[in-house]
């Protein structure tokens, strides 16, 4: 028999919508899974899914370290798990940066005015040795890759050579480097990154004068890394061959919990309109801000698995698109959509969309019409 | 007439009730100096045991352990569970019965409870992790003090608790151990 899924689950049981329910068995697969393919260590991103009653069920597998990227989630893991914490946003204000210290987590400098700012921070106690922040598409440059994608975060190698020197004269060590080339780009760009590492490094060793310990080659996975084509093998051995003597990890949000949860709304209403068929349902943008995709300039709709409701009708088939529509008064409210031909919802019908464990239920605008705040369950 | 002493020790190596949703329980802690911060650094441990369990499901089986025991045994004169740090939600009303006492040690207490002569205690000893803050290794205890109470009576009551079919025994039979010794004279 196989085992239960959770539509199933969501069939059976009794729950609040709107909601995300989020699996830990899955993020902590995933997590096995990808860092089993690189071979580094993994270090799991916590912005990407802060839940902590998620999280604690995960910790135990996250022993390579945790990236934090604000004091809300420095608190959380605080006293919560011995894994490394590694520290990382350009805007870090001195409360945070205090506590940082205080809680021996491994500070990433962004720039020189961040590096200026950690070393007030420090004043004249001990803190354990920073990571420069190098920019993706300057490195590449550097080594002659043009690259169409920019982002603000961290330095090109003068500024880090510069950050080097002014960390050294304030008695803060440097261990390392650490490098993000952008969400959804590993596949462009892992290769590229290896072998322009080296470069780079031996510029800020030669400045530092003693060698470096540590690189964080970022991540950029895709949910569906594994089905991209990777040749894992050949990067491990190109990692081993032109950054060997290094202690090697990546870094990965998307790919450990984007497939580990599931919004969950619930059909208030059905209406036809010009053809259209719209299930109004009490979850929506202000819920699932990403599922309107309106970041997107062409918008491919997620499809939900729909759980019938127990006492209701069997579904007709409807021959024009079905809308699914949330709460608000927003025409760009619309969270999914089904093909002519699909079954019609019900009222009372609930709609899980998957892949919702990453980025969703904290990049969602939670203000407008004061709606109440989605639910969250954990699956056990 | 003797005193049966049946016990059992088990582990949870996976969520008992599989694909059960539970609520998220707010968790977060407002940290104010670095004093916070460093504090909380020395309460950091190196265990890697899971967490299998939320508060609320943790009182749950509990509270399923104890309502079953009073039902299958009404002879108990106690039942002793380990207390672990409260969180913010009430201690369910199964585990407010006046046989039920929830302290620190119940071993301990179950023996002063024997030296005083009463002979039908059950005790509940679990170190079920909740938190990572706790070095839990998510075994539990159990020991019936009893006696007419068979080890196959108390084997059943193991095999139809909600927490057995989350430990590595959960499709065998609970190995029980049994020391009887007569009573002592009072």
């Amino acid at each position: 028999m196989n085992a239960p899924t959770l539509l199933d689950d969501l069939a059976q049981q009794e729950f609040e919508t709107p909601c995300y329910v989020f699996d830990p068995a899955v993020v902590t697969a995933n997590y096995r899974r990808l860092k089993e393919a690189l071979g580094t260590r993994l270090i799991v991103s916590i912005k990407a899914n802060p839940e902590l009653s998620l999280l604690l069920r995960c910790l135990h597998e996250f022993t390579d370290g945790i990236e934090l990227a604000s004091v809300g989630e420095l608190n959380l893991a605080m006293g919560r798990t011995s894994a490394p914490k590694f520290v990382n946003n350009p805007s870090m204000d001195s409360g945070f940066l205090r506590g940082a210290i205080a809680a021996k987590a491994t500070v990433i400098v962004d720039g020189l005015d961040h590096a200026q700012r950690v070393l007030a921070a420090k004043g004249r106690r001990p803190m354990p040795p920073v990571l420069l922040r190098l920019n993706a598409a300057a490195l590449l440059a550097e080594a002659g890759v043009k690259t169409h994608h920019q982002d603000h975060f961290g330095m090109d190698t003068a500024t880090a050579a510069d950050v080097v020197d002014l960390l050294s004269r304030g008695d803060c060590e440097v261990r390392g480097v650490h490098l993000f080339g952008g969400s959804s780009n590993f596949v462009a760009r892992h290769l590229q990154i290896a072998q322009a590492m080296p470069a780079v490094l031996a510029k800020l060793e030669a400045r530092l004068g003693q060698p470096l310990s540590f690189v964080n080659l970022g991540g950029g996975f895709d949910r569906d890394w594994d089905s991209r084509d990777i040749d894992f093998a050949g990067y491990r051995q190109l990692l081993s061959q032109t950054l060997g003597r290094y202690e090697l990890a990546h870094e990965s949000g998307r790919a450990v919990f984007q497939t580990g949860g599931w919004f969950v709304t619930r059909v208030n209403s059905v209406k036809r309109l010009n053809g259209t068929a719209y299930a109004v349902c009490d979850g929506g943008i202000s819920h699932a801000f990403l599922l309107c995709q309106t970041e997107r300039f062409a918008k491919q709709l997620q499809a939900p698995a729909i759980v019938r409701a127990k006492d209701a009708e069997p579904a007709q088939i409807f021959d024009g698109r079905i809308n699914f529509v949330g709460a608000s008064c927003s025409s760009a409210d619309v969270i999914g959509a089904l093909p002519a031909g699909s079954p019609l919802p019900a009222v009372g019908d609930l709609c899980a969309f998957d892949n919702c464990g990453a980025y969703s239920h904290t990049y969602t605008p939670t203000g407008f019409l004061t709606a109440k705040a989605a639910r969250i369950y954990i699956r056990s | 007439m003797s005193t049966h002493h049946l016990s059992y020790v088990g582990r949870l190596v996976t969520p008992p009730q599989p694909g059960l949703l539970s609520a998220a329980e707010p968790l977060s802690m407002l940290l104010m100096s670095e004093g916070d911060y460093i504090s909380l650094k020395t309460f950091e441990n190196e265990v890697h045991e899971p967490v299998h369990l939320s508060y609320a499901q943790h009182y749950e089986l509990l509270e399923d352990l104890v309502q079953r025991a009073l039902a299958q045994w009404p002879g108990l004169s106690h039942v002793l569970v380990r207390f672990h740090t409260v969180y913010l939600r009430p201690i369910p009303a199964g585990l407010m019965h006046p046989k039920v006492l929830m302290v620190d040690d119940p071993q301990a207490r179950a023996a002063e409870l024997l030296s005083a002569g009463e002979r039908e205690i059950l005790v509940i000893a679990d170190r079920f992790r909740r938190d990572t803050k706790e070095t839990g290794d998510n075994s539990v205890a159990i020991t019936l003090h009893s006696r007419d109470i068979e080890a196959a009576d108390f084997a059943g009551y193991l095999q139809g608790a909600r927490f057995y079919r989350g430990t590595a025994d959960a499709d065998a039979v609970p190995q029980i151990s049994q020391v009887s010794q007569p009573a002592a004279q009072h």
